[in-house]
């Protein structure tokens, strides 16, 4: 009955994987620990193969974040997703890379430094749920999660755009992981993962 | 007569599937038109709610009965008002048998209220509505209502009658004076005490046509109101004085929330003025009235005062095949759905985005 009825908690069939990576080379240049885009690209090639891995049903995107644009580069227009379509990962990391490639190709060098150093990461969430909005709505049973992999510090005008993705992200039921490779830490992902149930980390080596 | 036949209007396409209905889209955007002002609003709302449970409320022109769609649409709406407005409170009154009763007084917990809620579904109406009883049964729990928190009564009416002890327009007289807005949703026809009543206290007033309309009039006044502009010459204050208590750790002691059942906690907040303990927030304090929150209750009402602009319909001057939308890359069919592009970074979305980033993300991905 209406007031009684509460949604089944059983498995989801699937999951969909968010990736937000963010390509601001700027940043990528002031990481310590002597990280490198390259190494976390291969750490994120295996935890992709793995989540594909785990259910032949199980979709990824992935978004890519610079200084001043982010924009959804997996899937692309010659890769769409297809609710039948099972994702092999070969085909995936080929297409991957070469959409990341030809997004930091294209990214625009002009600007003053103090601009370089922004990040874009509320613009990449709306993105994000979106995404989840568009897909939830045609396979209502898909787990859907965000991972924000990044280097720039917060920039603090953001902060009422990211308060609204976090407060959608709640309504949806989507979990936003961070993981934070930058110098110093990310309240605003810290009160992401806290309020949406996802994890945050920050590694020191 | 002519029976309303909503099943003509559906259109189905060569492979049988359902076409989108454009003019639920065309409803979509008139809802956000009202929403998009920036006025300066109430975002502290101090809220009765008056259900009328007199004979009307059985009455079955609506599906399944006026009760049950009152009461229906009202725990949704409880739902979502704490969501929307969460330094708010809320209570509940109901007026049958020519009587007003105050079930619920105000409180910021939701448990209570749909309980109470939950509880009224089992009831039937009877008798009498009073309009002027269950006014003053409200008035006199508005004076302990902060000055700078909005006052407002929603009234949800089934009748085409009240029965009053005196006079009515006393009573209305002195909403207008203690500020309280008054906003009425009628099922039947309009009455004009009720249309005195909210035209007086700066409120709306809708009788509804069916089932939907009644849904989606209730929900409008999840938006905090305008503030009107008597309240601009008030002496408001500036500055209101909040706690913002960090969830600590410690032993096990006891709650303030919780005194009569007893429960032992190990973590709580602690209001930073008393350091009484508390087991969630938002909260006033019952020793010392501070009012407790945490910053995202605060940053959950931002996109009432900060509301995102209306994204325009796109020329067809410049045909192209079906572009792709911005906000989730798959490609706009031009048959079923509309493109639509944001005034400020003139990226184009399609109408399913542009329907969440409008009701739920109040953010559009290409203004970064």
């Amino acid at each position: 009955f209406f007031f009684g009825v509460m949604s089944a908690t059983s498995a989801p069939e699937r999951t969909l994987l968010v990736v937000i990576v963010d390509v601001n080379s700027h940043n990528w240049g002031q990481v310590p620990h002597k990280v490198t885009f390259d190494n976390m690209l291969q750490h994120l090639m295996f935890c992709l193969n793995a989540h594909l891995q785990l259910n032949a049903a199980n979709t990824l995107a992935l978004i890519a974040s610079d200084h001043n644009r982010s924009e959804i580069v997996f899937p692309c227009d010659s890769f769409m997703p297809n609710n039948d379509h099972v994702l092999y990962f070969d085909d995936v990391k080929d297409a991957v890379l070469q959409q990341l490639h030809a997004f930091v190709e294209s990214s625009s060098l002009a600007g003053s430094t103090r601009k370089m150093g922004r990040s874009t990461l509320s613009s990449a969430l709306s993105h994000a749920l979106c995404y989840i909005n568009r897909i939830v709505a045609a396979s209502p049973d898909t787990a859907c999660r965000v991972v924000a992999i990044t280097v720039s510090p917060d920039t603090s005008s953001q902060y009422i755009s990211i308060m609204n993705n976090i407060f959608s992200a709640c309504k949806l039921q989507v979990a936003i992981d961070g993981c934070v490779l930058g110098a110093c830490h990310s309240s605003f992902l810290q009160q992401a993962a806290e309020l949406t149930g996802g994890a945050y980390s920050k590694p020191t080596s | 007569g002519e029976m309303d036949k909503p099943w003509e209007s559906i259109e189905e396409d060569e492979s049988g599937n359902i076409k989108h209905n454009k003019t639920l889209y065309v409803r979509r955007r008139m809802e956000a038109e009202e929403e998009e002002r920036v006025v300066r609003r109430g975002v502290i709302r101090y809220v009765y709610v008056i259900l009328d449970f007199s004979e009307g409320a059985s009455e079955k022109d609506v599906h399944p009965s006026r009760h049950a769609l009152m009461l229906e649409t009202l725990y949704d709406f409880l739902h979502s008002f704490f969501d929307q407005n969460p330094l708010s409170q809320m209570g509940i009154v109901v007026t049958r048998d020519s009587a007003a009763e105050k079930l619920v007084a105000f409180t910021a917990n939701p448990q209570a209220l749909q309980n109470t809620v939950e509880e009224l579904y089992l009831a039937t109406g009877s008798g009498a509505p009073s309009i002027e009883n269950a006014l003053n049964r409200v008035i006199s729990s508005f004076e302990d209502v902060p000055g700078y928190a909005s006052r407002e009564l929603l009234v949800l009416y089934n009748s085409l009658h009240s029965c009053d002890p005196g006079n009515v327009t006393d009573v209305i007289k002195e909403c207008v004076e203690r500020r309280i807005r008054c906003s009425v949703v009628g099922l039947g026809a309009e009455l004009f005490i009720l249309r005195k009543l909210a035209r007086d206290t700066h409120g709306v007033y809708n009788v509804c046509l069916n089932e939907q309309h009644y849904r989606d009039v209730v929900l409008a006044q999840l938006t905090p109101p305008p503030s009107p502009a008597f309240m601009e010459h008030e002496e408001t204050a500036e500055l209101i004085l909040m706690g913002f208590p960090h969830q600590q750790r410690g032993g096990a002691t006891l709650c303030f929330c919780h005194r009569k059942e007893k429960r032992q906690t190990n973590e709580g907040y602690f209001c930073p003025r008393c350091h009484a303990k508390y087991c969630s927030l938002p909260t006033v304090c019952q020793v010392c009235s501070l009012t407790l929150v945490a910053s995202p209750h605060l940053a959950r009402s931002y996109h009432h005062l900060f509301p995102l602009g209306r994204f325009e319909q796109v020329e067809e001057d410049t045909p192209q095949e079906d572009p792709s939308c911005f906000g989730c890359c798959m490609p706009i069919q031009g048959d079923t759905d509309l493109p639509l592009r944001c005034p400020k970074c003139r990226q184009v979305f399609c109408m399913e985005c542009d329907y969440f980033i409008h009701k739920s993300l109040h953010n559009c991905p290409g203004c970064a």
